[in-house]
């Protein structure tokens, strides 16, 4: 019996997730995302009650949810 | 509960300062080599030991670490969730 997971051969879904969990699990055939992280760079920073409003004290990290009109067509 | 506007005041600069050496020590922990962020950290523990000795010494313990006159101040003050952080300061 083969540990760990194993994607050639005698690809198995169910080796690669614990079974009580249930997750659905897509075949080979699906390419996976590829992610990225882009490392942080030191700028300015908001002053501390600034940062402490709005969350963060990085301005290339504070990203509110502002309210907008929702666009239906295009 | 109302604790006085100066108090307040002096309570909020606290949590700011705290949450931004929160911030500091999480991009120092991934950028351990970045002088400028560091001096800022370091001149923010400065600020922030200066704030806290001055809200003990006028006010009331901010922890458990606290030589306290009889009786015991700790239990005398506030709890966080009691004061009415709505009525002024910042």
């Amino acid at each position: 019996m083969t540990k760990g997971y194993v994607y050639d051969y005698d690809y198995r879904p169910e080796m690669l997730v614990a079974p009580h969990y249930k997750i659905p699990v897509m075949g080979p055939e699906f390419k996976l995302a590829k992610a990225y992280v882009p490392y942080q760079v030191f700028q300015k920073v908001y002053e501390p009650m600034k940062g402490l409003m709005k969350g963060t004290i990085f301005p290339e990290l504070c990203r509110p949810y502002v309210k907008t009109k929702h666009r239906m067509e295009e | 509960m109302d604790i006085g506007r100066e108090r307040l005041e002096l309570l909020k600069e606290i949590m700011a300062i705290d949450f931004s050496l929160v911030e500091l020590n999480l991009y120092l922990d991934t950028h351990p080599l970045d002088q400028r962020a560091q001096r800022l950290q370091n001149e923010y523990v400065t600020i922030c030991k200066d704030l806290k000795e001055k809200y003990e010494e006028d006010y009331a313990p901010l922890t458990h670490v606290y030589a306290s006159e009889c009786p015991w101040g700790w239990i005398e003050e506030p709890w966080p969730w009691e004061i009415n952080y709505e009525m002024g300061g910042i």
